[in-house]
């Protein structure tokens, strides 16, 4: 399993943990190291987890190792996202999102398909359904990448 | 359309998370490779389990598992461990 967890900020943590774990059909508790935060485990204790911190909580490099602060919640889009797959169908994820009022569809990236869900309509993440992950791994390799756009080359 | 990019101003409050990945390179090979960006790098002492922190750009975490610590991990990163911690959700 290359990932094993990641974080990302949002309005509502113990919600977004607990749309992921549905994802997953795992289970979610309060994250100990920041008030406010969730975490949401895979049922398969591989170590899978999804961190959903408040948005003013951030990460810095403390003197000695990471640390916690809070400072000015931001709600600005941002250049982070993450692809993960689920057991569910796509309709079930679309439903899961949109109950939540968030904005769902499926997306067409030309080698795969996934649902997209925004959550929170801010952060983006790629869903992988069942029927979708065959076209993903096959196609997301150096290989397969340089067929489809070409080998590296310096001049491009 | 379904997706589209743009560029805002570059602002230092934004930080959008963090990401732990495995390594199959020993901890000090992460760290020099760090380095070798000029970008911070050193251990980060977790309790159950150490990981690489490596800040690249020295703005964004990542946390590498070196070989040794990724069975520690999947054994802490559980939310039945977590229990055995903090106590089950009433």
């Amino acid at each position: 399993m290359p990932i094993c967890h990641l974080s990302f900020n949002v309005e509502f943590p113990e919600t977004v943990c607990q749309f992921f774990a549905d994802m997953m059909s795992g289970e979610t508790r309060p994250f100990f190291p920041i008030k406010g935060a969730f975490v949401a485990f895979s049922p398969k204790n591989d170590g899978t987890m999804v961190e959903a911190y408040p948005l003013e909580s951030r990460l810095l490099p403390g003197p000695h190792q990471v640390m916690f602060e809070k400072r000015e919640p931001v709600k600005d889009m941002t250049g982070f996202h993450f692809c993960m797959p689920t057991e569910l169908d796509r309709d079930a994820v679309i439903t899961a999102a949109t109950a939540l009022e968030w904005r769902a569809r499926v997306a067409n990236r030309g080698p795969f398909e996934c649902v997209e869900v925004w959550i929170e309509n801010r952060q983006l993440v790629e869903f992988l359904c069942p029927d979708m992950q065959s076209d993903y791994t096959r196609t997301m390799t150096p290989d397969h990448w340089d067929d489809l756009f070409g080998a590296n080359d310096p001049a491009n | 359309m379904t997706l589209k990019y743009q560029e805002i101003a570059a602002s230092e409050a934004v930080q959008t998370g963090h990401v732990s990945l495995e390594t199959p390179l020993a901890a000090a090979d992460v760290v020099a490779a760090a380095n070798a960006y000029g970008w911070t790098a050193r251990m980060g002492n977790r309790a159950a389990f150490s990981v690489v922190e490596v800040w690249y750009e020295d703005s964004h975490l990542i946390e590498f598992l070196d070989p040794e610590n990724q069975p520690k991990t999947r054994a802490f990163a559980t939310a039945a461990s977590f229990d055995q911690m903090f106590g089950a959700p009433e």
